[in-house]
């Protein structure tokens, strides 16, 4: 027979298993309603991003861990692809213009990565941005798997992000358009779906963001302790 | 048929009878206690797992956790502290005219109001949306907006002026953090978006606004 000790105990440990969803809830905050209401390409992501270990075109490494925070805004393309990746690199470039124009220039950063590593060398990496509006000089990196890597690294990086691939008569490994967005504690929050979404939007997005998690140096126990 | 009660073998079925049918009355009622509270249980997980987001944004509002810039109803008690709080007005890839209001010296957990202005100098109409950041960056954990239109599309029609109030406080608990003891300023900075015309389009559309101020005007 259930008791009212074993109802309570009941709720609180449900409040318990929801813990995890509570905390990940706040980074999101009204921006979110508002994209629900405009935006029917944004889709919210609540789960840890898939870590990376890349390099750029200077063969530096760079690992996902290492841009914790800042917002990241992820993609994925690559240099040969005649159509889509084109029109997808200047529509991040446009957004990439936009948010550093404002404060959060230095609060986010862009990142590419070639699913063509293969082909993508490091003279394609460093040419396809600026033709692109895409500046590399302040928070846009265009990232490779690097020669120490399988061939196949940043297509099984993608397919962590969802994509799925299919080869072409030309060889080439085709994927899907998706924008993801991760936070500044390496939580995947958001993708942008195609090439449909208003680049407002996502600006928009990044923006509550870099407000709502503010670094702090206070620990959540003392806060709590200093309220109480 | 009838039933010798007087029969000695029989006689002490009946109290039997009964006996066994008080036992499984009890059992369905067990059984009918524990399904309602295990649906009980259900309903309030359910009722829970609705209740998160809210639950947590409560909590954040609370203890301030994880440098939320709040929105907050009211400005609490006020302190001895003073702080100034300038305001920058920014639009990009836009022809609006967007202007900051002065500066405001006002105590911690005062209230202060203040409106922005925007005018759109075009013969078109224009859909903008604002970004916003607090400067320095940990103060937007204590910069409290009761009332502000971030994030929010704004519409001006050609040649339409418009303010755009924001109702404001910062938190006295800026007070507690060390890192913060020498801020006297504080810098709450706009920037305005043009949404563009397919944004434009949609909003006229979903706001019942005359296309013939719209579209028509699109070109001009």
């Amino acid at each position: 027979m259930i008791s009212r000790r074993h109802v309570v105990g009941g709720m609180i440990g449900s409040i318990i298993v929801l813990a995890p969803g509570l905390v990940s809830a706040h980074s999101l905050e009204d921006v979110q309603q508002d994209l629900f209401d405009t935006e029917k390409y944004f889709e919210i992501k609540r789960e840890p991003a898939p870590d990376f270990a890349l390099q750029d075109a200077d063969g530096k490494s760079v690992r996902l861990q290492d841009l914790r925070g800042k917002v990241v805004v992820l993609h994925f393309i690559y240099a040969g692809c005649p159509d889509v990746c084109p029109l997808h690199a200047d529509r991040i470039g446009e957004i990439q213009s936009m948010a550093n124009e404002t404060p959060m220039k230095d609060r986010v950063q862009f990142v590419t990565v070639t699913t063509d590593p293969e082909r993508d060398v490091p003279e394609v990496l460093k040419g396809y941005g600026p033709v692109h509006g895409l500046n590399p000089t302040t928070n846009w990196v265009f990232l490779t798997s690097g020669p120490d890597k399988p061939e196949d690294t940043t297509r099984n990086l993608a397919e962590k992000f969802g994509h799925s691939f299919t080869v072409t008569e030309e060889g080439y490994q085709v994927h899907s358009v998706v924008t993801h967005v991760i936070d500044q504690d390496g939580q995947w929050v958001a993708n942008f779906h195609g090439l449909g979404f208003e680049p407002t939007n996502m600006v928009v997005f990044i923006n509550g963001l870099t407000n709502a998690n503010v670094p702090h140096h206070e620990s959540l126990w003392s806060r709590i302790r200093s309220w109480l | 048929m009838d039933v010798d009660l007087n029969d000695g073998k029989r006689r002490p079925l009946l109290p039997s009878v009964f006996k066994k049918s008080e036992q499984v009355d009890a059992a369905v009622r067990r059984k009918r206690k524990t399904a309602v509270a295990l649906a009980g249980l259900v309903l309030v997980m359910v009722g829970l797992s609705f209740a998160a987001v809210p639950l947590y944004r409560l909590f954040c509002q609370v203890t301030g956790y994880g440098g939320t810039t709040q929105v907050a109803e009211a400005a609490p008690n006020q302190s001895e502290r003073r702080v100034t709080v300038r305001f920058d007005a920014n639009v990009t890839g836009m022809p609006w005219e967007f202007e900051a209001p002065k500066p405001v010296e006002l105590a911690l957990g005062e209230t202060g109001l203040v409106a922005y202005r925007g005018r759109n100098p075009t013969n078109r109409p224009i859909l903008g949306t604002a970004t916003y950041n607090v400067v320095p960056l940990q103060a937007g954990a204590y910069f409290n907006k009761i009332e502000c239109f971030c994030f929010t599309e704004q519409l001006l029609m050609p040649g339409e002026e418009k303010e755009f109030p924001v109702t404001f406080f910062v938190d006295p608990a800026i007070e507690d953090n060390p890192d913060l003891d020498g801020v006297t300023t504080i810098t709450l900075s706009y920037t305005f978006f043009d949404k563009g015309p397919e944004a434009l389009e949609r909003y006229m559309e979903s706001n019942g606004i005359a296309a013939t101020t719209g579209k028509g005007d699109l070109d001009g």
